[in-house]
């Protein structure tokens, strides 16, 4: 039998038990999920004779089978570890970024979020959050096509990542939703920053796939601001960004819209001389 | 822990130029008058004032204490004998607010030689700022010098209360300052104290009053403190009036004293 044709057989055979086994581990609790419990995990090896690392690698590719690691049953272990540290560090890489843009994901900035809010509570440092939305994606989707809607999304990543500052977290949050933490800056530095990169995103050019027409795109901006001084929750600031940015959408979109901010509102009041106080004072 | 005799006081008011400087000075000459000792710390400490009244430019101050391999018998400066100062810096924002580490710095330098003093008083500068507050509360006593004027009524209702809530800090001795006459000084002192009483339920402590006195405002030109410039001025009779009180405070609570460090938070001083 030549060799091509096993292969094949065994493309076919070996794709669809894993599909099968893929399906079947899914309907247990957590194998899906994000618990990872090492006493309730296990490595599943299953031998396939007359494939080399080479076709297994063009098989992973072809069947999205990353997750599953090879090793050599004799020979040289060298090759296959190397291959099996690599995938191991885009797997990590993957649960953190998103593909389309490279940005860090909406996972990724949860938990950065979450920690910036410790950082700034202990330190009573400011903390800035901006959440943005393309404007009228739909419409871009719809004129000119996913593939170029792909292309402004991840345009706009490059141009985000370019503008901020080397400790800001840029994520991508959903669709066409953007968010920017920016630790250490307030109200007046952040908005400084999303005004400058909006008047410059919305500068680029982008060409229509069909013809030689050009179009623009603007997005709208939420901005809040935590300085450490209240128990606000990581939920409640990504809601108060979020009204502002409904705000933005609301007010004509293409612009930076800021919430109420939390840390005026907080200003301690116990300390307040009240107006009873001073004319009580004064004798009257 | 080691017996402390020394008596530590913080004189402070809410409201800026009510004469609080005058009085610290003053305060320490009759001390140094009646046989006693006196350390004080210019701790107004962006904009330095008592060595402008004592008509002297120090070298160093507070500032270098900061540094490295300076100690206290460096800018110490020698008013009388037994009344020493240690100037603060003009012009400096940075000084201003003190941070915890900045603070430890400077008091961990004053430990031995503050104890050898009768009293050590800190003359604060106006406001509430972050620096005030918490110098106000490491001291056994504070004196809130007070005018007449409303403003500085209620200035210093502010202060106390942003004490006494925040801080937890209660006693508090109140003198009044440029006032005309007796009956004027007690009504400003119950105005004060009454609200304090109402609203902080907390009871304020008459310490006194010094009569306004145009003769305090020669000596400030003079650059040289009244108590010299004018031993038999009225005010200066009031000030003698009021050290006698610190006095026998100091004399009566000898014990309580004793058992106390010089300055909360730092019981090694």
């Amino acid at each position: 039998m030549p060799k091509e044709k096993i292969i094949k057989f065994q493309e076919n055979e070996l794709a669809s038990e894993l599909a099968v086994l893929q399906e079947e581990l899914c309907s247990y609790s957590n194998f899906c999920g994000n618990a990872m419990d090492a006493s309730e995990a296990v490595w599943v090896f299953r031998l396939f004779q007359g494939v080399s690392p080479e076709e297994w690698e063009s098989l992973t590719a072809k069947h999205d089978l990353s997750q599953w690691l090879t090793l050599p049953i004799n020979g040289d272990t060298f090759p296959h570890l190397k291959q099996f540290q690599k995938t191991l560090e885009r797997l990590a890489y993957q649960t953190e970024h998103d593909a389309l843009t490279g940005l860090a994901n909406r996972r990724a900035f949860d938990r950065v979020l979450d920690i910036e809010m410790e950082r700034s509570r202990r330190a009573k440092t400011p903390l800035s959050l901006a959440i943005f939305d393309l404007d009228d994606f739909k419409r871009i989707n719809d004129t000119y096509g996913h593939p170029k809607g792909d292309e402004v999304l991840a345009t706009f990543a490059r141009q985000l990542q370019a503008t901020t500052r080397r400790y800001d977290l840029a994520a991508r949050y959903g669709g066409e939703e953007f968010s920017l933490v920016m630790a250490g800056s307030g109200v007046v530095k952040a908005q400084r920053l999303l005004t400058r990169f909006l008047r410059e995103f919305k500068q680029v050019e982008f060409k229509a796939p069909d013809n030689d027409e050009t179009f623009h795109v603007t997005c709208s901006v939420g901005l809040t601001c935590y300085k450490g001084t209240s128990d606000l929750s990581v939920k409640e600031m990504i809601e108060l960004a979020d009204e502002a940015l409904y705000d933005a959408k609301n007010s004509g979109k293409d612009q930076v819209k800021v919430s109420r901010l939390a840390f005026v509102e907080d200003v301690s009041k116990e300390t307040l001389v009240r107006a009873d106080e001073k004319k009580f004072l004064f004798g009257k | 822990m080691n017996h402390n005799n020394t008596l530590s006081l913080a004189i402070m008011s809410g409201k800026g130029g009510v004469g609080k400087t005058n009085i610290v000075l003053n305060l320490g000459y009759a001390l140094q008058q009646a046989d006693m000792t006196a350390m004080l710390m210019d701790c107004d400490l962006g904009l330095a004032n008592l060595d402008v009244l004592l008509g002297i430019s120090p070298e160093k101050n507070l500032h270098d204490l900061l540094q490295t391999g300076v100690d206290a018998e460096d800018v110490l400066i020698s008013i009388e004998d037994g009344f020493d100062m240690l100037p603060a810096t003009s012009g400096v924002p940075e000084l201003v607010e003190m941070d915890e580490d900045m603070q430890d710095i400077l008091f961990k330098k004053l430990v031995t030689l503050a104890g050898e003093y009768d009293y050590l008083m800190l003359d604060l500068g106006a406001g509430i700022s972050h620096t005030v507050l918490s110098f106000a509360a490491l001291t056994q006593l504070r004196i809130v010098v007070i005018t007449p004027e409303p403003t500085s009524l209620t200035d210093s209702y502010a202060m106390i209360k942003v004490l006494t809530t925040q801080h937890n800090v209660k006693n508090f001795l109140v003198l009044v300052n440029q006032a005309t006459s007796t009956g004027e000084a007690r009504q400003t002192f119950d105005r004060l104290s009454a609200a304090c009483k109402n609203f902080l339920k907390i009871d304020l402590t008459y310490l006194g009053f010094v009569h306004q006195d145009r003769t305090l405002v020669e000596s400030v030109l003079q650059q040289t403190p009244l108590m010299k410039y004018a031993p038999q001025a009225t005010a200066s009779k009031d000030i003698r009036n009021i050290a006698r009180k610190i006095i026998k405070y100091r004399e009566d609570n000898k014990e309580r004293i004793a058992g106390r460090p010089i300055l909360k938070n730092f019981p090694s001083i």
